[in-house]
């Protein structure tokens, strides 16, 4: 008897507690998750009711020569960002894994752009690398005896040029990460190799990633599905142009949903995106298990 | 402790360390003093390297010329950071005690539901939210902002945790000495979980003060910006116009935007790392 009123009451306590929770994801999680999906299959303004057109929008995005490009855009990004913030991070750990002042407050500073918004970072970037000859490196060019440039306003720069930067914003983070991953290696394991006259090179290679193998293939996976999602950093910097250079898929989709109006097939473009990210989700809990 | 030793290797380390350092450096003193020059001197070739003319216009110049109101901006963002802070800690402070504490039926399924929202991209709800909105009549109110982001799957999901490290025990007997479980969560539950209420804190709040995309959308008005749409506003009014960039207001809005974040690092600099590293999240 007693037992079967405690169990109603931890029930009864557990549903008040997860309630408001419950009742806020089914408005604002689980009811937009299926409305997105309906609507991919629809052409909707927002104003008039949606009209059911079924696959069109799926068939028209893989014949839309802008969202090619859009995808061909965010894999290049993607893919540069990520191979290089884990390249960079990796060494940077290594590089300030030393008992000196400076590597302390290297490790310190490197902090500071991840924590800074954004918006603020990517100002910085815009101010630094403004396009004319008064911009601050246009100005160390023309210094050097080099032409100056037109940085992200230059077609052939500006993808380069956001990558650069998203590595300024972001290698900190993963440096971070790594640094205290090295830390928990034994150092018993650097010494007696060292003792064995092992290279620094191999030390590295050898055991030192080997042992960080974990935290490598999650920062992996992450860093791709947020890299995946960029929007903020590029929308203030660029816009996604000159032309189409930086138009990522989230720049894409915000231009085709919210700027043209066209909720339905930027819902497709979402449930694109999503599906991506499905599969590299799936293939993490895969790996890591 | 041995000396440390200066090697050839080590001291080129250790010039790579001020290269790096002076890259992260160099670009935030150049925006500290783009914020207080005028306009004529930011356009100056060859640019000068410390303000000449220095000048506080584009704080407030920004303001008047743009309709946009730094202040009123700032004070809008810090509305949605500290009630979207408070409520998720509110909502999934709870939720997760019952997560982790409690037995009842369809634990684990309604769990995984719930913790299926951190992978799914934001840009998957955004067309719904809008049209929820809408019939609303939320669209360009702050309210829209907040509610949404009131339903933390990571907070959820990180007080769960820390609180599945308490020992039973401690429940099942203040529960045998007659508590009621609002009682049990406030005296017990929650002295011992403020660790990682502060780490929750600072992450959430971080996060909601860089809130973009969905702000973007859902206010057009000057007066209802957030810092960062403010600062986008800024940047593409100056491009429609034809003539430059403003430069100046772009600086100082950054520099009001980005200076409570870098003073709460250097107050909590070890704390906030370490929160990040064991959140294992950046964004």
């Amino acid at each position: 008897m007693l037992n079967l009123s405690v169990a109603k009451r931890e029930s009864l306590a557990a549903l008040s507690m997860i309630l408001p929770t419950l009742i806020l994801y089914a408005i604002f999680y689980y009811y937009p998750l299926i409305l997105s999906i309906y609507a991919s299959f629809t052409r909707w303004d927002f104003v008039r009711p949606p009209t059911w057109i079924g696959l069109k929008n799926y068939i028209r995005m893989f014949q839309d020569r802008f969202f090619i490009d859009a995808v061909i855009v965010t894999v290049e990004y993607v893919s540069a960002t990520v191979i290089l913030n884990l390249i960079l991070g990796i060494s940077f750990a290594l590089l300030l894994n030393r008992p000196t002042k400076l590597a302390a407050f290297t490790r310190a500073l490197m902090f500071l752009p991840v924590i800074i918004p954004d918006a603020a970072a990517a100002s910085i970037w815009i101010i630094m690398f403004a396009p004319g000859p008064y911009g601050y490196v246009n100005y160390l060019l023309t210094k050097m005896g080099y032409p100056w440039l037109k940085w992200f306003d230059d077609q052939n720069l500006a993808l380069p040029m956001i990558i650069a930067y998203s590595i300024w914003k972001n290698v900190g983070f993963n440096t971070l990460v790594f640094y205290s991953g090295l830390k928990s290696v034994p150092r018993e394991y650097i010494e007696s190799a060292q003792v064995d006259g092992a290279s620094d090179w191999h030390i590295s290679t050898k055991i030192i990633i080997p042992l960080l193998k974990p935290i490598v293939i999650f920062q992996l996976i992450t860093s791709i599905i947020s890299a995946w999602q960029v929007f903020g950093s590029i929308y203030i910097i660029t816009k996604g142009g000159p032309g189409n250079a930086t138009r990522v898929l989230g720049i894409y989709l915000y231009e085709v949903a919210f700027e043209e109006m066209r909720a339905g097939y930027g819902s497709a473009i979402a449930v694109f995106m999503t599906a991506v990210i499905l599969v590299l989700t799936i293939l993490q809990l895969k790996k890591l298990r | 402790m041995r000396a440390y030793k200066w090697t050839k290797k080590e001291i080129i380390a250790h010039i790579l360390m001020i290269i790096i350092d002076l890259a992260i450096l160099v670009p935030i003193y150049f925006l500290i003093i783009t914020a207080f020059k005028p306009y004529n001197e930011i356009i100056r070739v060859p640019p000068t390297f410390w303000p000449q003319n220095f000048t506080l216009d584009n704080f407030f110049s920004f303001a008047a010329l743009r309709e946009v109101n730094l202040i009123r901006a700032t004070i809008n963002s810090l509305l949605i950071s500290v009630v979207v802070t408070a409520g998720t800690l509110f909502f999934s402070t709870l939720a997760g005690y019952a997560f982790a504490m409690l037995r009842f039926k369809f634990k684990e399924p309604i769990f995984i539901a719930i913790l299926s929202k951190y992978m799914m991209p934001t840009a998957l709800l955004l067309v719904p939210w809008y049209w929820i909105m809408r019939i609303l009549g939320l669209v360009d109110n702050l309210i829209a902002v907040i509610i949404v982001n009131l339903i933390g799957a990571w907070t959820i999901y990180y007080m769960r945790s820390y609180i599945s490290q308490i020992p039973t025990d401690y429940v099942e007997s203040a529960r045998i000495d007659g508590a009621s479980e609002l009682e049990i969560f406030m005296k017990i539950i929650m002295p011992l979980i403020k660790p990682a209420i502060g780490v929750a804190t600072i992450i959430n709040f971080l996060w909601s003060w860089n809130y973009f995309l969905w702000p973007l959308i859902i206010l057009n008005s000057p007066e209802n910006f957030t810092m960062p749409i403010a600062i986008a506003y800024v940047r593409y009014l100056g491009y429609a116009g034809g003539e430059l960039l403003n430069y100046g207001g772009i600086a100082a809005s950054s520099l009001v935007y980005a200076l409570p974040i870098v003073i709460l690092y250097i107050c909590l600099q070890r704390y906030l790392v370490e929160s990040f590293i064991s959140a294992g999240i950046k964004r």
